[in-house]
């Protein structure tokens, strides 16, 4: 996390402790949480593994799995299940349960959408084909100014992907769908309709953050957790959703960010119901809800949703990432959903020197091949 | 040695204490981590199943149970599947209810609150249904497929059919023609699949009735497969097969070893001209200036290759400032020969102070008179060197380089740091087959890579036994080729 949300967290803690004075909650930023987190458990370590913890809904399955986080349908009765899911999104809801058990609460949701310099870019582009005209302005390598900052791995180009009818995994199937003709083409719409505007020589993150703070782009395709930093350089900005390709909708992952409580407090009673209370009223509670609103979080709870959308001038950019949220596509739950990464990620990156190296024309032509590589690993992977 | 008879501690027994104290901590300390990780190396470990154990126990203690339990409390867990099949057919009806309102509402008489309503009565079903499924005291969920299936059914309705409402219909609560109609296009094709799920799992627990033992044998099988998915298998030599099965690691071992062959010479010759200069009296204020070039060994290898690597970036740093402005280009990132270079400077730039300490306490231990009679006879300075000084400082030298090309064979902060072996390209590397990688990934890095990027554990502790077998040929080939000719006693 960086500083900005441990700030917004010490204040929700504080919260919490003074209407529970009877439970007090210690916050940690932990590295390599994953790890950290089932070594704990295994050792059972109650006093030094986390109680409590959040990411994203992706990790839910491999953790569920390991035995490292607990049902939480054994405490809840069916009724109290129930009535949370009528509080929040469904699909947040449902991004917590996996193989039918209900194990995170969520709170916040994330997907990546046109974070734009309102200054330049005043109202939202209703197509890719409009946003392109500014792009074409703005494009001027000798200058050092770009049409569009893009971190190119393979979560922030899925948008083009889907728009195209691809994907990378489906998780009913159990099949991977790299190579199929969906991601073939709207990988192709990407090099020549949105890496021709970009700098390609470094496309990571910080770079390209760099390029849209130095104001040599008017937006950058990024998710929330960069809003904090950018809106201090940038007092005018304003979120967009994807411009549609002709007709067709980019749907973006979505993240839910969960709470889950570790299994290390199975066993002391106390300790499980403070924090079970802890990540029901975290989620539940609406000051809380609000204050993270304004720290930049996108909530997931109905009633806030609707509360944004009565209030739309005063939350611009939260706004438009729940567009993109409503737009997307949660990212999938199961555990052969890692096995996709590594492999697309290599495609990217090869497209990414090709390009440079020989030009867009090449780059096309090699994707195909390149997708049907990692198409062939992916499979491997999860057949074994 | 005398053995004295005394009452007290033998002198023996202290040493057999000492041996065997120091024996068991060897044991446990070196020969237990090591045997594990050789074991890892021919197992197929990944995060999903390297940390099980609590999941992998709990799932074996209802395996042990549950042929006994379920045959005998057959007619408990038959009312309960009634139960199931009740809540399921309830939600089916809803369903069906929900998809005639879509189908057949006009804008005006489209109850949002009607919608509402189904909404609720079939959660409460499915969660109902759902809380028997997954319980211990039928063990469902592990019959045949019905888990997935009923997983399926509640991810279609709550993530398609509840996402498309929420975000077609959203918080108003009247409805346009155009909003009917996307309802129609979206919703109704999820609400058909949805049914036809649920009609599944139904004749799956109808089955359970008229064959009961088979619902036993399977929900058996079912726990089976669970705990097998989440365990660590042994995979003999599987691990080996694939790091040669495409060309990655075998272009590993040839960058590394290409690496060796370049940067060995590169180190050596800027640490032994170095030593020679700052011998020479020639040169004012060498004391300081050779503390002054011991930085590079002082300072954290993190820190200095991260700098070097901010230094040389394309766009940012200063040096590539500088070469574009010379008209050179060097990108670390995107071109492989350009990155090998720059990793041949850094690993030079870490590497030199050795040599030259090495070289310099050389030179100093050889006597002046040698030099001096040489002079006398008429030697030039070329002669001296060539013919005196070289010869003597041979063996330090030659010593100081074979550790180095140690270092470089075990090239990992390099070009981890610098680019994480990149870039990432095609590779095709002599017979093996093409594959995509990063073209400097060298071998202790390709393994660190496989660890914390891939999560295979157990293909990354196949790669470093490889990596151990290639340190230990090339220790063989040092000490039977160098170190025996040239100690006493050799060749």
């Amino acid at each position: 996390m960086s500083d900005w949300e441990v700030q917004v967290m010490k204040q929700v803690i504080d919260r919490f402790q003074k209407e529970y004075p009877g439970i007090t909650v210690k916050y940690t930023n932990v590295q390599n949480l994953k790890e950290q987190v089932k070594a704990g458990v295994l050792t059972g370590d109650v006093e030094n593994t986390a109680h409590v913890f959040t990411w994203a809904h992706d990790w839910t399955g491999d953790l569920a799995d390991s035995g490292t986080i607990i049902a939480l349908d054994q405490y809840l009765p069916v009724e109290t299940l129930t009535d949370l899911k009528q509080q929040y999104m469904a699909s947040a809801y449902s991004s917590g349960v996996y193989k039918l058990r209900f194990y995170g609460f969520p709170w916040a949701a994330e997907a990546i959408a046109l974070v734009c310099n309102k200054d330049f870019v005043p109202t939202a582009p209703q197509t890719w084909s409009d946003y392109e005209k500014i792009m074409q302005q703005w494009y001027n390598p000798s200058k050092n100014t770009y049409g569009i900052a893009y971190q190119i791995d393979p979560y922030h180009v899925y948008p083009f992907v889907t728009a195209f009818g691809g994907f990378y995994y489906d998780d009913d199937k159990n099949t991977a769908g790299v190579n199929t003709t969906g991601t073939l083409e709207g990988l192709k719409f990407y090099i020549t309709h949105v890496m021709k505007y970009m700098y390609t020589s470094d496309t990571g993150m910080e770079t390209q953050l760099k390029i849209l703070l130095e104001k040599r782009t008017p937006c950058m395709v990024t998710g929330p957790w960069n809003i904090k930093t950018i809106k201090e350089t940038i007092p005018n900005t304003v979120v967009y959703p994807i411009p549609s390709i002709d007709g067709k909708t980019p749907k973006p992952f979505s993240g839910i960010k969960l709470l889950w409580v570790t299994s290390v407090v199975a066993n002391d009673k106390n300790r499980l119901y403070a924090s079970i209370l802890f990540s029901m009223w975290f989620t539940l509670n609406d000051d809380t809800l609000k204050t993270l609103v304004d720290a930049g979080y996108i909530p997931v709870k109905l009633s806030i949703l609707q509360y944004l959308q009565a209030n739309a001038d005063k939350y611009p950019t939260a706004l438009g990432f729940a567009q993109s949220v409503s737009n997307s596509v949660p990212m999938p739950k199961s555990a052969n959903m890692q096995y996709v990464w590594g492999p697309v990620s290599d495609v990217l990156n090869s497209v990414v020197t090709t390009y440079n190296e020989k030009g867009p024309d090449a780059a096309v032509q090699a994707l195909s091949q390149l997708l049907n590589d990692a198409q062939a690993k992916i499979l491997a992977k999860i057949k074994s | 040695m005398a053995k004295s008879k005394s009452k007290g501690l033998y002198p023996s027994h202290v040493a057999f204490m000492l041996i065997f104290l120091s024996l068991a901590m060897y044991l446990f300390f070196s020969i237990w981590p090591i045997a594990y990780s050789i074991y890892v190396a021919f197992t197929d470990a990944n995060n999903y199943n390297i940390a099980s154990e609590p999941r992998i126990r709990e799932l074996q203690a209802q395996r042990a149970n549950i042929v006994n339990y379920l045959q005998n409390n057959r007619e408990n867990v038959l009312k309960q599947v009634y139960a199931v099949d009740n809540y399921l057919g309830n939600a089916y009806s809803s369903l069906l209810t929900l998809k005639q309102i879509i189908q057949s509402s006009t804008p005006q008489n489209f109850s949002v609150a009607k919608v509402t309503e189904i909404r609720g009565t079939i959660d409460n079903a499915l969660a109902y249904a759902s809380n028997i499924i997954t319980s211990n005291t039928t063990f469902l969920y592990y019959y045949a497929n019905l888990g997935d299936v009923v997983s399926k059914a509640v991810t279609l309705i709550d993530g398609g059919i509840w996402a498309d409402i929420d975000k077609i219909v959203g918080f108003k609560l009247i409805l346009t023609e155009d909003d009917l109609a996307q309802l129609r296009t979206s919703v109704v094709p999820k609400i058909d699949q949805a049914l036809s799920l649920l009609q599944t799992a139904r004749d799956m627990l109808r089955q359970i009735e008229t064959n009961y033992d088979s619902f036993v044998a399977s929900a058996t099988k079912g726990l089976d497969e669970e705990i097998d998915k989440i365990s660590m298998h042994f995979v003999g030599l599987k691990n080996f097969e694939t790091l040669f099965s495409d060309s990655r690691f075998p272009n590993s071992i040839y960058k590394t070893l290409l690496f060796v062959l370049t940067s060995v010479p590169l180190k050596v010759a800027v640490g032994v001209f170095l030593a020679f200069l700052f011998s020479s009296e020639l040169i004012y204020g060498r004391k300081i200036m050779r503390a002054a070039l011991l930085v590079p060994w002082a300072l954290p290898v993190l820190l200095s290759v991260t700098t070097w690597r901010m230094f040389m970036a394309p766009q940012m740093g200063p040096l590539w400032y500088f070469l574009n402005g010379l008209g050179i280009d060097i990108n670390i990132y995107n071109r492989e020969w350009d990155a090998f270079l720059a990793y041949n400077i850094v690993e030079m730039w870490l590497a030199y102070p050795f040599i030259m300490t090495v070289t310099m306490a050389a030179i100093a231990s050889i006597p002046r008179e040698l030099i001096e009679s040489a002079m006398v006879d008429g030697a030039s300075v070329w002669q001296r060197f060539k013919d005196i000084m070289l010869p003597l400082i041979s063996r330090p030298v030659l010593f100081a380089s074979i550790l180095t090309a140690g270092a470089s064979l075990q090239a990992f902060m390099v070009p981890l740091l610098i680019n994480n072996g990149g870039p990432t390209k095609d590779i095709q590397f002599l017979w093996f087959p093409r594959t995509t990688g990063g073209v400097n990934e060298m071998m202790v890095l390709f393994g660190y890579n496989r660890a914390y990027l891939d999560q295979l554990y157990g293909l990354s502790a196949a790669a470093y036994l490889v990596v151990v077998a290639i340190l230990f040929i090339y220790a063989l080939i040092w000490y039977f080729l160098i170190y025996k000719r040239t100690t006493p006693g050799g060749m």
